[in-house]
């Protein structure tokens, strides 16, 4: 289970997260939407403490810290529990596909090297690249970057799986399979927080919805309660610009 | 005159020449640990983010990018001993090649922070935050994913320090020391300016020899650590 509570962050006198509060149950899987500029990469980015929050609580599984204050040993705890899939992949440039994969087996779990190597070589070939694990990023495709990037994740084991925008730097013919993959990686029941905006994706795969704008929390529910009956305004018309009229359906 | 271009004088000439190779090598090895050593130090300040500290790397780098090498070795052999003896130092048992050491060293120093910081910001921040979410700590991160990448950009550059370095060290002469150019200098004296061509031809020739060496080196390392640069051709 992750939990956040009243998470709280500027950049410098702007404040882009103004008190967020989120819950996501053990092996569910979490859509946030929501329109540019709302906080939503900010959001994820805090839990990874890739970004450091101004205040705010956050439970990760047996861990709870309070984000204004909290050590590099539970940065470092709650990292090693999380596992993040970049917009633009965030591949290691000087390392092979088999890899970069391996390098967190390695490097931060410890593992033997045969280990490491088995389990990689297993996780790039359950997303489909076992022909391509000896290329290094730079030549492999912006799809297949990205299967290296969710393989990366998914090997580490993580208790959950902080996805950004996965498919927004894809070829729209890429986008298809790309998403394919990751609905194959909630059918593992790996925790899942997915920022996107592939609003079909969300009303198939999500089991909670969250609708974010400047800054806050406006709705959560279920893909059904937010798509199909939002009780806020702001979510209807957000809800109505990005999704034609006649391609909104119900479940 | 009767004073011609004799070939083969040549060899003979170079093989004493040589002789002083090893004090050549001596200078240019010291030197590049000990600017690399003040070049980490200067770099490091550059890419702090205290503004005084960044100001005093700048200004160190600008100040020796206009200091010429010649001048400021007579200002380290000449003129800064006495101001050390008056503080009670004395350099009169430093040898002459510890002097040149020094002032390479200096000089050398502010191309090495240059290359350092410019190869450092070449590596792409996204890498660390990559490095980060795997659960990486700040020294593996650097160690395993942004050094390499650095050392690839830096590898044209560091071989390009370093052939100014060599080629730096026939400034030693100046102050008699006898590196290679020295020797040239000291053979120069004793035949009376006799075979005077053949003899910088010579050293000419071993200076040029060994700059295509270490461009070749350079060449090699660079294809090494940059694998994942460009695209492969296999
Ligand atoms: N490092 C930063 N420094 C200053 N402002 C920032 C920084 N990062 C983000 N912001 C600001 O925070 C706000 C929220 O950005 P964020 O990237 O979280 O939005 P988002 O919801 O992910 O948008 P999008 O859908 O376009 O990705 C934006 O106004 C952005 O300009
Ligand atoms: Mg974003």
């Amino acid at each position: 289970m992750i939990k956040i509570d009243d998470l709280k962050k500027s950049f410098g006198r702007n404040q882009i997260l103004k008190g967020v509060s989120i819950e996501v149950e053990q092996g569910g899987v979490t859509v946030i939407i929501g329109p540019s500029g709302s906080g939503k990469t900010t959001l994820l980015r805090c839990i990874d403490f890739l970004e450091r929050a101004d205040s705010g609580r956050l439970t990760l599984g047996d861990i709870t810290v309070d984000l204004e204050k909290c050590h590099k040993k539970d940065i470092l705890a709650i990292r090693r529990k999380c596992a993040f899939v970049f917009q633009n992949y965030g591949l290691f440039q000087n390392k092979t596909a088999l890899e970069n994969v391996m390098e967190g087996l390695t490097v931060v779990q410890k593992k033997s090297r045969e280990e490491a190597r088995r389990i990689a070589a297993e996780t790039l070939d359950w997303v489909g690249l076992s022909d391509r694990m000896d290329y290094y990023p730079v030549n492999l495709s912006g799809g297949q970057q990205q299967r290296v990037g969710i393989a990366r994740a998914v090997a580490l084991s993580p208790d959950v799986i902080l996805f950004d925008e996965p498919t927004s730097a894809l070829d729209p013919e890429l986008v298809g399979e790309t998403l394919e993959l990751i609905k194959k990686v909630a059918n593992r029941g790996i925790t899942m927080i997915v920022v996107t905006h592939e609003m079909a994706f969300a009303q198939d795969v999500a089991n909670q919805v969250i609708f974010m704008d400047e800054g806050v929390v406006v709705e959560a529910g279920t893909p059904g309660e937010v798509f199909s009956h939002p009780k806020n305004e702001r979510t209807k018309q957000f809800l109505a610009r990005i999704i034609p009229e006649d391609t909104i359906y119900y479940i | 005159m009767g004073n011609y271009f004799d070939f083969s004088k040549i060899p003979g000439l170079m093989a004493s020449t040589m002789q002083a190779f090893p004090t050549t090598v001596k200078l240019v090895v010291w030197s590049l640990i000990f600017s690399l050593l003040i070049g980490l130090a200067f770099a490091s300040l550059a890419l702090s983010g205290n503004k005084v500290l960044n100001a005093v790397a700048k200004g160190y780098v600008a100040f020796m990018r206009g200091m010429p090498t010649l001048v400021l070795i007579f200002i380290l052999y000449f003129v800064v001993p006495v101001y050390l003896k008056k503080a009670g130092i004395n350099t009169d048992s430093w040898s002459k090649d510890m002097f040149i050491i020094i002032t390479l060293s200096l000089s050398s120093a502010a191309n090495m922070a240059e290359m350092m910081r410019s190869s450092y910001l070449a590596v792409n921040r996204y890498q660390w935050e990559a490095a980060y979410s795997v659960g990486m700590t700040g020294f593996d991160v650097f160690r395993r994913i942004i050094f390499p990448q650095a050392f690839g950009v830096a590898i044209p550059i560091l071989g390009n320090n370093i052939v100014a370095l060599f080629k730096a060290t026939s400034l030693a002469f100046s102050i008699g020391a006898l590196d290679l150019f020295g020797k040239v200098k000291l053979i120069s004296g004793r035949l009376y300016g006799l075979n005077r061509a053949e003899l910088y031809l010579g050293v000419a020739v071993i200076y040029w020899v060994v700059c295509v060496l270490l461009e070749w080196a350079t060449k090699r390392a660079e294809k090494r650590y940059t694998r994942g640069r460009k695209a492969l051709t296999v």
